[in-house]
């Protein structure tokens, strides 16, 4: 039995849809999980796990395989094989601003906030930026609105939260993406149980 | 009585029953590659730093020399004893730590216990090192039907960007095979439909005859097919991995991984290689067992 780590949060929603429409029915076995964190169905046991844990519990193979965006796999440096990107969430890790302001070292490290520590440190420095982060856990945007930081680095969907708070998008760092993703062991071991897990999701072959 | 001193996160002192096991599975492993002739070496724990250890704990001794602790015996070997080969081949094996600061899995220690063997100056003979490694394997107790081997060839994944899109392979395109990422693959390189469709049935581990030929592959592939079929019938799983994320960077041929089934770990690997001899570069080859996870796979 395949145990498949499901995301709690932004990704649920459109993740059942998805498997339902193509037969897999998840959302009917979570309807009827009530608070229970494991749940078997048509061959899987479903791990329910916040959005940021799923990469970890895949990686050390605490589960076989898993949906996580690729903001958490890289924030997580997981080494998982990304078996299938899925048509849903997609979204933008970007550099933000408040409104009219330049980003610039002007001699001095620039002060970045972002929930990310080690993806937006590793994507600073990839364009050559002097970075100080400061690790955040929500609501980043104040970070910068409140001067707390210079920048923030955080997903931009829509980006009405921003301009409700008067930030901008400065720079598209990473075009994210929620991905199926599959420990590499449990890939050689459980490889047809994966592939139709797979396509059940709308993947092709 | 005194609490026993610190020791440093990740390290273990082991005694009774299970340094007795282990013991006794690494002299059964010894004798027998001593049995068909290979030659006992002792390699030293610390050399002078080098990029292949990269990743391994560094320090500088008293003489102000940058020097690490061993990671892995195949290249350490390699640069200590094929620099003096004659001409004919050496078959040397050998046992003992490796220490890697970042295991791959939480609950592996960093000291890892390497127990292989190596051939320099023998052309191919990869084939002959997985029997011989998986002979080690089951030495040391753990069931074929516990074992899947993952086969694969250095270069495969290069090989395949090479020709799908006829220019030379990109580093950040190897990675995404490794990482089996065909959708950003597809984004960055346009392929027609039956090439993309061959490389994802690659990437998925469909049957070669699915992709081989239309990823222009084939030749390399048949290798790795006849080698599975050698492995069929002795209840040995194996698949092909086009594009192997923990094979040693030093492989240039044939590189294979013996996974468990209850470890979900490498429990011995091998491959071909070159070193460089008193006269030139000259063919390797090798295998080794890691003995704490192989007496895991098998319950100890």
């Amino acid at each position: 039995m395949l145990r498949f780590a499901v995301p709690k949060g932004r990704l649920l929603e459109p993740l059942v849809e998805l498997a339902d429409r193509h037969g897999l029915a998840l959302g009917e076995a979570l309807a009827g999980a009530g608070r229970q964190l494991v749940v078997e169905t048509a061959g899987l046991r479903l791990l329910l796990l916040k959005d940021a844990d799923v990469p970890v519990y895949v990686e050390q193979g605490a589960a076989d395989c898993g949906v996580a965006g690729l903001d958490q796999i890289l924030d997580r440096d997981a080494d998982v094989l990304r078996l299938l990107r899925l048509p849903f969430g997609a979204c933008r890790l970007c550099l933000i601003a408040r409104e009219g302001e330049v980003v610039r070292e002007e001699g001095r490290p620039l002060v970045l906030a972002s929930k990310y520590q080690r993806l937006a440190g590793m994507l600073a420095q990839r364009r050559g930026l002097n970075a100080t982060l400061v690790p955040l856990a929500g609501s980043v945007e104040l970070a910068a609105r409140l001067g707390l930081a210079d920048a923030v680095v955080d997903l931009v969907e829509t980006g009405r939260t921003l301009r409700e708070n008067g930030l901008q998008p400065v720079e598209e760092w990473l075009a994210v993406a929620p991905y199926l993703i599959a420990q590499r062991a449990a890939f050689l071991w459980k490889c047809e149980e994966m592939r139709a897990l797979r396509r059940a999701l709308g993947g092709q072959e | 009585m005194n609490a026993p001193a610190p020791v440093p996160a990740g390290v273990l002192a082991l005694v009774g029953e299970q340094v007795r096991r282990q013991r006794e599975v690494e002299q059964r492993l010894l004798d027998h590659l001593m049995g068909r002739g290979y030659q006992l070496v002792h390699l030293p724990v610390l050399e002078y730093a080098h990029p292949e250890s990269n990743g391994g704990y560094r320090f500088v001794d008293t003489g102000g020399q940058l020097v690490g602790l061993r990671t892995d015996f195949t290249p350490l070997a390699a640069r200590l004893l094929a620099p003096c080969l004659e001409a004919g081949p050496l078959s040397i094996c050998y046992a003992g730590e490796v220490v890697r600061p970042r295991p791959a899995r939480l609950r592996q220690l960093p000291e890892l216990y390497q127990l292989g063997f190596e051939t320099y100056g023998l052309d191919g003979g990869g084939e002959d090192a997985l029997d011989l490694t998986l002979e080690l394997v089951a030495l040391a107790g753990v069931a074929a039907s516990d074992c899947l081997v993952s086969l694969s060839l250095a270069g495969l994944a290069e090989a395949i960007v090479r020709r799908t899109t006829g220019r030379p392979p990109r580093p950040d395109l190897g990675e995404l095979l490794r990482q089996k990422d065909a959708d950003v693959f597809l984004d960055e390189v346009a392929l027609p439909a039956g090439t993309a469709r061959a490389l994802r049935a690659a990437l998925l581990g469909a049957p070669p005859s699915l992709w081989a030929a239309e990823l222009g592959v084939a030749e390399e592939v048949s290798r790795l097919v006849r080698l599975q079929q050698r492995l069929a019938p002795r209840g040995v799983a194996s698949a092909i991995d086009v594009a192997p994320r923990l094979a040693g960077s030093y492989y240039d041929g044939l590189d294979f991984a013996v996974w468990g089934r209850s470890t979900q770990a490498v429990l011995a690997g091998g491959g071909e290689y070159r070193v460089e001899g008193r006269d030139g570069s000259r063919p390797a080859v090798g295998g080794c067992v890691y003995l704490g996870v192989a007496l895991e796979e098998r319950g100890c």
